[in-house]
């Protein structure tokens, strides 16, 4: 029976029992409103899919997408652990230099990894700004209990956020971040020691460390 | 003398280019570096393992939803506005999120050089979900709608 029909003997007699009328006049004034709406979130699904699975194979197809498992935020010189209290030290080529063969000191690279290769400071650990978290991590863990980390890069300004990134991350342990006057231009001119090729024990380990 | 002008088609049409213009440009602008949208994301600290899956997948997704609301058939741009509602819903949300715990200073709303997270922010993604709703209730399906709810009088 449909609603007019109810409608029709309702208004004639008023005869129409509760039970039957009450129900039946939903289903045929809310069907077509409930069918668009399915069609209309039946759409915007498809949408989505289409949307997210061409983003994925337009990612994957250009040569600089980003890698879905493997992305990793560089962090190596943002401090975000809060303000650093202390500043990085800068220090001349001559003044660093002896702390160089020094057991508590690591010496930190933060320039390029051909740059690095070319040639760099005695075991030198590759970390450049641009390093995700996991490889700064890796870089603390190697700092170990030593109390200074020396940091160079290209200028004494690239090489500055690293140090105090690196000091901002050590959290409580008290550490020294001496950062190279000048960079590894000045190193070389001032004719301190220099090494070449790429870091056997840290390069690989740290700069392209997998994700966990 | 009477005017053919239908004013829910002019608003609709102006909707439709304003809300998929600012999603376009959204989208392409985000397209165009991949790796610092990526970087924006993980900045909101919200479950960052999902940030590469994101910055490689929802800008191609504006874009897309973009065009279809401004140039597709109607039922297709009426699907397109509920979409960028619930997406305007979800990043409103981790705005929210962000602005509440002081985490994240730039929005990624716009790729890069984005403004940062303010009131203005979210005055602007309401603006654009109160577009999209609209969007949704002028191209609502016409003809079966009141009629079959008001009882048929005499």
């Amino acid at each position: 029976m449909s609603s007019e029909q109810e409608r029709e003997s309702a208004a004639q007699g008023g005869k129409v029992s509760p039970l039957a009328s009450a129900p039946s006049p939903e289903p045929s004034t809310l069907e077509p409103l409930v069918k668009e709406a399915r069609a209309l979130a039946l759409r915007a699904l498809v949408l989505l899919a289409v949307g997210l699975g061409g983003g994925f194979l337009f990612n994957s197809l250009r040569p600089d997408g980003v890698s879905p498992q493997h992305f990793e935020p560089p962090v190596a010189c943002s401090a975000e652990e809060g303000p650093t209290l202390k500043t990085p030290l800068v220090l001349a080529p001559e003044r660093a230099a002896p702390l160089c063969g020094n057991p508590g000191a690591l010496v930190i690279d933060t320039r390029s990894e051909t740059a690095f290769a070319e040639g760099h400071i005695p075991e030198a650990v590759h970390l450049p700004c641009t390093a995700p978290r996991s490889a700064a991590e890796r870089a603390l863990e190697l700092v170990g209990n030593r109390s200074t980390v020396i940091v160079y890069g290209e200028s004494t300004s690239d090489a500055l956020p690293v140090a105090a990134g690196l000091q901002a991350r050590a959290g409580h342990a008290p550490l020294t971040a001496v950062v190279i006057e000048g960079g590894f231009a000045a190193w070389r001119d001032a004719k301190q020691a220099c090494a070449s090729g790429p870091c056997e024990e840290c390069n690989g380990e740290v700069s392209r460390a997998p994700l966990r | 003398m009477r005017r053919f002008v239908d004013w829910t088609v002019i608003g609709d049409g102006i909707l439709r280019l304003g809300l998929g213009g600012v999603f376009l440009v959204a989208g392409v602008e985000k397209l165009l570096a991949p790796a610092v949208f990526a970087e924006q994301v993980a900045n909101y600290q919200f479950w960052p393992e999902s940030a590469g899956w994101i910055a490689a997948s929802l800008p191609f997704l504006e874009v897309v939803t973009a065009c279809v609301l401004m140039v597709a058939p109607r039922a297709w741009r009426s699907s397109a506005a509920l979409l960028l509602a619930g997406m305007l819903g979800v990043f409103t949300a981790a705005l929210g999120r962000a602005w509440l715990l002081g985490i994240n200073v730039d929005c990624g709303c716009f790729g890069q050089g984005s403004p940062n997270i303010g009131p203005l922010t979210f005055l602007r993604n309401l603006t654009l979900i109160g577009a999209a709703l609209a969007l949704l209730w002028l191209g609502r399906p016409r003809g079966h709608r009141v009629k079959s709810l008001v009882p048929a009088t005499e």
